[in-house]
């Protein structure tokens, strides 16, 4: 998705002579380009203490346990449905067909458990749809030479008819107590006074960065997002990575679609709808770039906590549900047009 | 307009516009009716209820050779522009009575005065901005007022409110609003904490309600005006949020509903069951009075909810009901009331000899 | 311009240049790949801003914030590159860039009566102005493009090798008009890498080199010698391309016959080509050498994969005898032969990932286990690489963009060559390379071939594979016309063998 000047030399920088490589710097400078190249990376952490600082000041009783861990809910089910969807992008892709298949999910849990079938039997039913679903969204894409944005789009389109068909007979759902303890802000996980999805989230968050900095899979990714002619002549294994991060992204979408069947126990295929959107805002706001090739999930997690503090910020000083998509879209706009200025910045200070 | 039906018409002007009968040259077709649907809302229980209400009364009228054995339903799914073409469709195609979910009060004007050439009768199941069909709606205005007024009273007029509304935009939303205001009017004890919307779909209204009790931690709630299908899904969130559930007036009449009642009795001083079925049945009922040659007062005919009181609850409630349920109550307890009610509105005619139910 | 600075990141592309060009003077600038001329043209065109010099324009100090501010200073340039939209016709390009946002900047008959004096000034009488101009040949868009900069009245005209492509009565037709607008009092800025063209055109010369002016001469004092002293710094060489050959390869340390790693058995390039079989041993350097487009790249593909042969096979030959058939990209790498493609932007570059990833991406297939790298090897491989090859860069992690085009080169070239490859297949790695790597870089094949690695060497400039190689196999028209030991060989014996002139037999056994 790069598009590079034309009049740029054909290698991108001019040839310097050995003698003429450091330019004499004083220390304000030295100091101003560090501070220039660093502080957009650092912006998304900055941004999440300040956004909690405010909360407290502005809303009366906020500095409270049942707060923070209603907070940390709508963040962790936010940051497990952009954890996929932050590799998808990472990789030179995107996947649009994750609020259909958290839909999906959600019916498929309530109405199974309704009709008595073993858990361990329906979690793997969800997991095996999942996975085929981002196999053929990946393959798609790879097989048709089309971008998975189209793909996955049309892939959404599938599961959400899917899901639409399967629940107009639907008429009773169950779910477990414990899955609905597990979301709620007063769930306990075994002793631990938290509730599981958090915990979850921690965990995921944890494979995640991991996955992406320590395995094969992970270095691939970025490099296929990053350039996929030269991945493919680097003997990168295209095809594979992309099929790895479609999978992970439904799998997670196919887990919220869980979480979600536990906090409502109610079949309702619509219930992923807003995550349409706001996965790939969390994935913005943190940093990683929608060009592919470099972020990091790190980022995403303190993406989704900026979305969940501001919603809950805007909603608890008065704002309607407009003006926080307002406010959304400009924190968006704000936060990508710097991140992507950084490394001209640094050159040009 | 009858006269026992005035206070149905309170505050009409804020969603319904009123046009005299049109059907006063209009002559019913003979031997058996095509009966069709058109609606625009998909994967929505309370469509599914709707049309099943629909099937199982035009079954039991083929049975008695009065109708078409079959129930054409066409399902714009949200497009204004398609539900006119396929309104368009239904009315070359031979349909003789077509239920009406408009998505559009004014898109679809012209084609009901070109049914109503072709001597087909539209009943429309919601208020529509111009003359040439019939709609049979429940008082929207007066209906959120009861339960409104009832849940204050259960509060002593004192606490804190919570309004989950509808859909913003639409007059049914704006209507509801503005009666749970005015029931409000002359009790300064009461105040509004939270207002935003649920969608009338139980998820968004449970979300929304728990982003709202993560964003006032210390503010108590005491009541909530559940403006349609919202209120159990409140309820459940304020478990979730480790809160102590509030009073609420429940209307739409669906197991969900009943089950909370059940569950906790002092918490529901009011129901009514805006259930699918008996607005079904109501408009059916208009539309064999129409088929028997009757006139109807005005075009647009509403009727009030009825609903389960304490003496009645257990016509209205089964065991098989959770608060995870997405069914809705059997329409069986509130069929009669509707029934009598209707007849005031029309003269001449036929006698219907007997109306079909849905179970 | 005087005390002209800019740099790009940590890279000074210019320190403190001087330029200055006087009305009615043609005037050359030269200089050494690297040397800063691209830079001081954008500068003084107005694409790129100094960090530091003045500008001085007619007596007058000047900023140039735009291209359109030179533009309306009358200052026209044509570019490297041959900037060109391909679905448009002739005159929309000349006139590229003249309209306003919802008027044409001129009335047709005015654009047809401009564009055809241009073309006749350059000589292109006939060109129908209404062809697309993916129809022209490269040297009719070139002159196009010169074109588009002389219709608008202009003082000075800057050509930056904008007779790359042209043949010798195209060229000539153009220094004619230059000449004549130089009797108008106007002024031409050109640079080239012909000394011919330099010495025969120009009034004036300034040389540059790592970014400064190191030289100033009037055409009368100048030679080809002294010009090509200061372009290096060194004493004047015969050879303009390489300033320091190295040692040649053969002669006296030619070790003794090494086994064959790669057979090619009647290759057949396209429809109408002879079949190629060459055969190619271990620690031998192949180079290949031909025009553009005369099916040497083709080979290239073949030998690594990339490309099916309308007939024929590529062999890879193992120790044991064993022989297996190319049939895919990734067939030939697992038979250890590695490819290094020849645009290092597009094919090999991954522009926002750090040094060590870009060097290591090729690895992780080794050394990774149950999907977790070993990055601790990873890395010390890479320690290994850059003690080698003197690669000199900040800190491994760091983004390999900020690296110059030659440490960048080296990366990628480790890439592979940290896979320990039986052959290797380069593709003009080293164009657009600055000079001192070259000469590090030269040395880093010379060792993998001394190790054993077979390497083939496509290269466009000729000087090289004459360093460098130890037979040059000439293309022509798809098909191998001759196999010229490069010992015994020159300069003008490869050039005469790529335009088709047999010196040797035309057939290319071993």
């Amino acid at each position: 998705m790069t598009d590079p000047s034309p009049i740029a030399p054909a290698d991108g920088l001019p040839e310097p002579g050995p003698a003429a490589r450091q330019p004499a710097r004083s220390t304000s400078e030295i100091v101003t380009r560090f501070l220039a190249a660093n502080f957009t990376d650092a912006l998304p952490y900055i941004l999440v203490p300040v956004l909690f600082i405010l909360s407290v000041i502005f809303i009366p009783g906020y500095f409270s346990k049942l707060s923070i861990i209603s907070l940390l809910i709508l963040a962790s089910l936010l940051g497990l449905a952009s954890l996929g969807q932050t590799i998808t992008i990472i990789a030179g892709g995107i996947d649009l067909s994750i609020p259909a298949v958290i839909g999906l999910s959600d019916i498929i849990v309530t109405q199974l458990y309704y009709k008595h079938w073993p858990l361990p039997v329906i979690f793997l039913a969800i997991a095996a749809l999942a996975i085929f679903i981002g196999t053929v969204s990946a393959m798609s894409s790879v097989l048709l030479h089309v971008h998975s944005l189209i793909t996955s789009f049309g892939m959404s389109l599938v599961v959400s008819g899917v899901a639409l068909e399967w629940s107009n007979g639907a008429v009773n759902g169950a779910v477990p107590g414990w899955l609905t303890s597990s979301v709620s802000a007063i769930g306990h996980t075994g002793p631990i006074p938290i509730p599981a999805i958090i915990i979850v989230w921690a965990v995921a968050s944890v494979l995640a960065v991991a996955f992406l900095r320590l395995t094969r899979v992970g270095r691939e990714t970025y490099a296929l997002g990053a350039n996929p002619v030269a991945a493919r002549l680097a003997i990168v294994r295209s095809t594979w990575t992309l099929v790895v991060a479609f999978c992970i992204s439904a799998l997670c979408a196919a887990m919220v679609g869980v979480f979600f069947a536990g906090y409502s126990g109610i079949p309702d295929p619509t219930v992923g709808e807003p995550y349409f959107f706001l996965t790939i805002t969390a994935v913005l706001i943190g940093g990683t770039s929608l060009l592919g090739g470099r972020g990091g999930y790190q980022r995403t997690v303190m993406g989704a906590l900026i979305v969940a503090e501001l919603t809950t910020l805007l909603v608890g000083v008065g704002f309607s549900a407009s003006f926080q998509e307002l406010a959304l879209g400009i924190l968006v706009i704000a936060l990508t047009s710097t991140y992507g200025r950084e490394l001209k910045v640094a050159a040009k200070i | 307009m009858p006269s026992g039906a005035q206070t149905d018409y309170a505050h009409y002007n804020l969603y319904a516009q009123l046009y005299p009968n049109a059907y006063q040259n209009y002559k019913p077709p003979t031997g058996k009716a095509q009966f069709c649907e058109s609606t625009f809302y998909l994967g929505n229980t309370y469509q599914q209820g709707e049309v099943t209400a629909y099937k199982q009364m035009v079954s039991q009228l083929a049975a008695a050779g009065h109708a078409q054995s079959n129930f054409i339903v066409e399902n714009s799914n949200n497009s204004t522009a398609t539900q006119l073409s396929q309104l368009q469709s239904e009315i070359n195609s031979g349909c003789n009575v077509i239920f009406l979910d408009a998505g559009s009060t004014t898109a679809f004007c012209s084609l009901y005065s070109t049914a109503l050439q072709k001597n087909i009768a539209i009943v429309s199941l919601d208020p529509i901005y111009c003359n040439n069909a019939i709609t049979v709606s429940f008082d929207v205005y007066q209906n959120s007022y009861e339960l409104a007024a009832n849940l204050y009273k259960a509060m002593n007029y004192q606490g804190n409110l919570l309004y989950i509304t509808g859909v913003p935009g639409v007059a049914d939303a704006a209507t509801a609003t503005a009666a749970a205001t005015a029931a409000m009017a002359g009790h300064p004890g009461l105040k509004v904490v939270g207002n935003y919307t649920g969608e009338w779909t139980a998820s968004v209204a449970q979300q929304a309600t728990s982003q709202w009790l993560a964003s006032h931690p210390g503010v108590k709630v005491d009541g909530i005006v559940d403006e349609g299908a919202m209120g159990v899904a409140a309820e459940t969130a304020l478990q979730q949020a480790g809160r102590p559930l509030a009073k609420v007036s429940l209307q739409e009449g669906d197991c969900q509903e009943l089950a909370f009642q059940k569950a906790n009795p002092s918490l529901v001083p009011f129901m009514t069951d805006q259930a699918p079925a008996p607005g079904a049945y109501a408009t059916m009922d208009v539309a064999l009075r129409l088929l028997a040659g009757q006139q109807p007062a005005l075009d647009t005919v509403l009727y009030p909810i009825p609903g389960p009181t304490t003496a009645t609850f257990n016509q209205w409630y089964t065991p098989s009901m959770t608060t995870s349920s997405s069914c809705f109550a059997s329409p069986k307890p509130a069929l009669p009331a509707i029934a009598s009610y209707l007849g005031q509105f029309f003269t001449g005619g036929q006698p219907v000899t007997s109306f079909p139910e849905p179970s | 311009m005087e005390g002209l600075s800019r740099s790009f990141g940590e890279t000074r592309a210019l320190n403190s240049a001087t330029l200055r060009v006087r009305p009615s003077e043609i005037h050359s600038l030269v200089g050494e790949n690297g040397s800063g001329k691209s830079t001081l043209i954008k500068i003084l065109s107005g694409v790129l801003r100094p960090d530091s010099g003045t500008l001085v324009w007619e007596g007058e100090a000047r900023q140039l914030g735009s291209p359109r501010s030179a533009q309306g200073m009358g200052i026209a340039t044509v570019f490297q590159e041959t900037l060109i939209v391909p679905e448009m016709t002739v005159r929309d390009n000349i006139y590229l860039g003249t309209d306003g946002l919802f008027r044409s900047g001129h009335r047709k008959g005015d654009e047809i009566a401009g564009a055809r004096q241009a073309l006749s000034d350059l000589g292109m009488d006939g060109l129908d102005l209404d062809r697309p101009m993916w129809t022209l040949s490269l040297a009719e868009r070139q002159l196009t493009t010169v074109a588009r900069a002389i219709i608008r009245p202009w003082r000075l005209l800057v050509l930056d090798e904008a007779t790359s492509a042209l043949d010798a009565q195209q060229r000539d037709r153009l220094f004619d008009y230059l000449r004549l607008a130089r009797s108008q009092g106007r002024s031409v800025l050109f640079t080239s890498h012909r000394m011919d063209e330099v010495l025969g055109l120009a009034d004036w010369i300034t040389v540059l080199r790592q970014g400064a002016t190191v030289a100033t001469m009037g055409a009368s004092e100048a030679s080809r010698g002294g010009i090509l002293g200061h372009m290096s710094g060194r004493e004047a060489h015969a050879d303009p391309a390489v300033a320091e050959p190295g040692p040649r390869r053969g002669g006296a340390g030619q070790q003794s016959p090494q086994r064959p790693v790669l057979r090619v058995a009647e290759l057949t390039l396209r429809a109408a080509s002879k079949p190629i079989s060459v055969e190619v041993r271990a620690g031998e350097i192949l180079g290949l050498a031909g025009l553009e487009g005369q099916g040497q790249v083709g080979f290239v593909e073949c030998l690594c994969g990339l490309r099916r042969p309308v007939d024929g096979q590529v062999l890879a030959l193992e120790d044991n005898g064993e022989t297996h058939v190319v049939r895919s990209y990734r067939g030939a790498n697992r038979l250890g032969i590695r490819y290094v493609p020849r645009d290092r932007r597009y094919e090999g570059l991954f522009g926002p990932l750090s040094v060590f990833d870009n060097f290591a991406i090729t690895l992780w297939g080794d050394l990774s286990r149950l999907g977790l790298l070993r990055r601790q090897q990873a890395r010390k491989r890479f320690a290994d690489f850059a003690e080698s090859s003197r690669l000199v860069s900040a800190s491994p992690s760091r983004t390999i963009s900020i690296l110059s085009g030659g440490n960048q080169q080296k990366v990628l070239l480790g890439r592979w060559i940290a896979m320990r490859p039986r052959v290797l297949v380069v593709n003009d790695p080293l164009r657009g390379v600055d000079h001192n790597t070259k000469e590090e870089l030269y040395g880093l094949f010379r060792r993998l071939a001394a190790d054993g690695v077979a390497i083939i060497f496509l290269s466009t400039e000729i000087a090289e594979l004459l360093t460098l190689t130890d037979q040059i196999a000439v293309f022509h028209e798809g098909s191998l016309v001759a196999m010229l030991p490069t010992e015994m060989s020159s300069d003008t014996d490869v050039v005469a063998a790529m335009f088709g002139a047999d010196k040797h037999d035309g057939s290319a056994d071993d």
